[in-house]
């Protein structure tokens, strides 16, 4: 399955990914050789946006999205690490320890969720009070 | 392989972004379920198929579903009572007199992001290494599926302290209760979708849950599946709906009171605490997985809180 990422077209592909993934790393052409992913700057930009939307979001909600947003960028970094078998089956342990993300990341969602369903009941507001000075969205 | 690579890590990259700037919550929640639905299709590109029905199934639907229905509850309050916005903060707390530095705070965090990433791409590969003990003890486990056999016999410490954690969240989120939910109106058509739906659902819960044991599928997925047919039932105001009775206490502790009872009855015959003696692992196993997939269920509905208006 993942015959087209070694071998022959190995070479090309990485300057492919030179090309396409310049913004994420400029200089940084070390992880190459040991067949490179295109999972790994996924993730890392999905954890960006994630801290981005937690950190400058003013909703809490819009916190909780940037926050599930972030866990997956996560996941996808853990799974990404771990090199598929040759069955094309990933690594088991990364995918049950993936799997208790998955349900632990939604517990805590939850509980976000309804404490901020809960402060707009007491408050009428969406946004904590250190964020209100920024714009109102939601 | 690879442009479906690329194609798939750039929709997610563009659906994340379209997600958080999103004008109101509720259109950034459509759309984050949307890349819920995209990253499962990326966990199966990767080989992780048990991850991606779980992806699809609790980390796409119930939690982009939690955030739309908060979301929409707020929209339509707010709309409900436009005085209220213009009337300021009521908490007695200071505003903060500066607005923050956002560009100090996205520096920061591309920093971090740039950092994660040097440090992934510096990490040696394992070169399979958890995969090859996995399938070394596999035969041992008596469970044909690796996942599960990590999920409930190699680790299952995790997986008791997992439920646990459930247990305690949904402990908590029943503490604040919920407003009561106004009644639907009747929908016809969406009513009879879910008749035709729900038994199809609840089939699919059952298969998952059996098709643990030897290949994808298991309590999570199941139980996900089931709390789904329980709220579309609730949502079309179908006569079925069991929530009532389904998230009462003593079934949302079920999964973990059985995965302790059997994990220590089990284990005293096995030598082990959470072991299992030899030759009984798969109906252990399935009833550990049954007993979590009511619980789960139970606990998901539990989640969306807000009982009918009785």
């Amino acid at each position: 399955m993942n015959g087209a990422e070694s071998g022959t077209g190995s070479a090309g592909l990485s300057a492919l990914w030179e090309l396409l993934a310049g913004q994420f790393d400029g200089g940084f052409g070390g992880g190459f050789e040991g067949g490179f992913s295109i999972w790994l700057p996924t993730g890392s930009a999905l954890v960006l946006f994630g801290l981005l939307g937690m950190l400058l979001a003013a909703s809490i909600l819009r916190k909780l999205l940037a926050f599930n947003v972030m866990g997956s960028g996560i996941f996808l970094l853990l799974l990404a690490l771990r090199p598929t078998g040759p069955d094309g089956v990933a690594d088991p342990v990364a995918q049950a320890l993936i799997l208790t993300g998955i349900v632990i990341a939604l517990a805590a969602t939850a509980l976000g969720v309804r404490l901020a369903r809960r402060y707009f009941e007491l408050t009428g507001q969406t946004e904590l009070p250190e964020d209100r000075d920024t714009a109102r969205d939601d | 392989m690879i442009a479906a690579d690329l194609l798939l890590a750039l929709a997610l990259l563009l659906l994340a972004a379209a997600a958080l700037l999103a004008r109101s919550v509720q259109i950034g929640s459509v759309l984050f379920i949307a890349f819920g639905l995209v990253l499962a299709l990326v966990w199966v590109r990767l080989g992780a198929p048990d991850v991606a029905l779980a992806e699809a199934a609790i980390g796409a639907g119930v939690a982009g579903a939690l955030l739309l229905l908060a979301a929409s509850e707020f929209e339509s309050r707010r709309s409900g009572s436009a005085s209220a916005r213009a009337a300021g903060p009521r908490l007695p707390w200071p505003r903060p007199q500066r607005s923050r530095p956002r560009w100090v705070l996205g520096a920061l965090a591309l920093a971090c992001a740039g950092l994660l990433l040097l440090a992934a791409q510096a990490i040696e590969p394992l070169a399979g290494a958890a995969t090859e003990a996995v399938a070394h003890a596999l035969p041992q486990a008596e469970i044909a599926h690796p996942v599960t056999a990590v999920l409930l016999s190699f680790r299952a410490y995790d997986t008791l302290l997992e439920i646990a954690v459930l247990l305690a969240a949904v402990v908590a989120v029943k503490a604040a209760p919920a407003p009561l939910q106004r009644p639907l109106p009747h929908d016809p058509v969406l009513a009879r979708v879910t008749a035709l739906t729900v038994p199809l659902a609840l089939l699919v819960a059952v298969y998952l849950l059996w098709a643990g044991s030897s290949r994808s599928g298991g309590a999570f997925q199941a139980g996900a599946v089931l709390a789904g047919a329980v709220l579309l039932a609730r949502f079309a105001s179908l006569p079925l709906d069991p929530q009532s009775h389904l998230t009462r206490p003593p079934l949302l502790a079920l999964g973990l009171a059985v995965f302790i009872l059997i994990g220590l009855g089990a284990g005293a015959l096995a030598g082990a605490a959470l072991g299992y003696p030899a030759g009984w692992v798969k109906p252990l196993v399935l009833a550990i997985e049954a007993a979590l997939m009511v619980s789960i269920a139970a606990t998901l509905v539990a989640l969306f809180g807000g009982g009918k208006a009785a």
